[in-house]
């Protein structure tokens, strides 16, 4: 628990100093929403990997879709 | 931004780095397993799927000259349905650049730094390439087509000494199983030809859209040629154990001496595989980050670098939390490669065709 902290406040760091080298960048509010549609979803999905190592991901999410369509075209 | 002009030849060398780079490692295992001793039909046969795919982007970019796959799309099929299917796309690119980051930390930690954590090498690679990237595509081209010849001269290095122990037997018998499986291994292999579809978000910089046809089919034919020949020497020097190794080629390095005084060439290897794998990072990277930018409408993808590159280095450990996951999801990714890179692009020409949209340039 103490270990998954320090990597909370690690990835917090990160966000932050990420969000000050990119301020400048950001004129308009396009590029504003662009951008945050792609940091927050990127930050908090970092931050629920450390408490949940094991969050089921896109491979696992394609097993149902896309395992008939596996069987058929390929052996393994 | 449109100024930055890169010739055909440097992007079919990127493009080849891009293919060659998982290829050589993981390509000959997962062949195996599919087409079994048949699997350098396969890689004669593949080849096929990489013309297609070149030259339905071409035909696109003639159709519709300056603009990327994001962009026409919407000319084709509409807003709401082009966005929906754009983000799919991007989806499944992001989940090309954790594949490919994932292999690079897995050779990585089990061939040469078994003690360092991972995130140290994606946090590198990615964080390298989104320099480069920060530069423009000119720079990525660049270094492309310089190292190209480089790369490929290394893996010539490696390989030629071993063609003494090949066993031509091993490749024997011929087709035992009928055509199936290696219809399957040509399927397996377009897991990289379908690669071929990123062209589509740098050939708005390309000079001329003829000179790219010429340099594209070479690289196709030059990444069937690195196919066939790694198919046959690591099949001629393993055999059947093949299936036993995850990179089968990083394998048969180790045993590569020459003159009987020059050994473990393997670390030539890692010197090609990094330069490799830092281009296809270089590309696929590029081609996410201006494919965000182009479907939130904005002119600038630089701000854009940063974020993706999170999402990203997240994409590696979501996607596959461990190597079981990487080695038994092949299958799975190879289709959604296929939809996505192979059956998309055909049907937005087919819908570009049917809608009457004309090729506007000849060149």
């Amino acid at each position: 628990m103490n270990l998954s902290k320090t990597h909370i406040a690690v990835v917090t760091l990160v966000a932050i100093g990420m969000l000050l080298f990119d301020w400048r960048g950001l004129t308009d509010i396009r590029t504003k929403i662009a951008y945050f549609s792609l940091y927050i979803p990127g930050f908090t999905l970092a931050i629920l990997l450390i408490i949940y190592p094991n969050l089921p991901g896109p491979v696992q999410w394609m097993r149902p879709l896309f395992a008939p369509l596996a069987k058929l075209l390929f052996k393994s | 931004m449109q100024q930055t002009k890169i010739s055909p030849a440097q992007v079919a060398s990127l493009l080849i780095m891009a293919v060659l780079s998982t290829s050589m490692l993981s390509a000959p295992n997962f062949a195996f397993r599919e087409a079994g001793r048949d699997m350098w039909i396969s890689a004669i046969l593949s080849p096929a799927f990489g013309f297609i795919i070149l030259f339905t982007v071409v035909a696109l970019h003639r159709i519709f000259p300056g603009r990327n796959l994001i962009q026409y799309s919407v000319n084709i099929l509409g807003a709401p349905v082009s966005k929906a299917l754009g983000l799919l796309f991007l989806f499944n690119a992001l989940l090309l650049n954790g594949s490919q980051t994932r292999q690079f930390i897995d050779f990585m930690s089990l061939s040469y730094f078994t003690r360092t954590p991972s995130i140290v090498f994606t946090l590198s690679i990615t964080l390298v390439a989104a320099l480069a990237i920060r530069s423009g595509v000119e720079i990525i081209s660049r270094i492309a087509g310089l190292l190209a010849p480089i790369s490929i001269f290394i893996v010539l290095i490696i390989i030629l000494p071993l063609t003494y122990s090949i066993d031509l037997e091993r490749l024997m018998p011929v087709m035992e199983h009928g055509f199936r499986p290696i219809g399957r291994g040509a399927m397996a292999l377009n897991l990289w030809f379908s690669m071929f579809v990123y062209l589509t978000f740098f050939l708005p910089h390309v000079t001329s859209n003829k000179g790219m046809l010429r340099w594209g089919s070479i690289s196709v034919t030059t990444a069937a040629l690195c196919f066939i020949f790694s198919f046959i020497y690591t099949l001629g020097i393993m055999g059947s154990a093949l299936k036993a190794f995850t990179y089968p080629f990083m394998v048969i390095s180790r045993y590569t001496q020459a003159f009987e005084f020059l050994a473990h060439l393997d670390s030539l290897v890692m010197l090609f595989w990094v330069i490799d794998v830092f281009l296809r990072v270089c590309m696929t990277y590029y081609c996410v980050v201006v494919g965000f930018a182009h479907l939130f409408g904005l002119r600038d993808h630089v701000p854009l670098i940063l974020p993706v590159g999170v999402i990203v280095t997240l994409f590696t450990y979501w996607s596959y939390p461990n190597t079981i996951v990487f080695a038994s999801s092949g299958s799975l990714v190879a289709v959604s490669y296929t939809i996505f890179n192979f059956i998309y692009p055909l049907i937005l020409l087919a819908a570009a065709k049917l809608r009457g949209f004309a090729a506007q340039s000849s060149n």
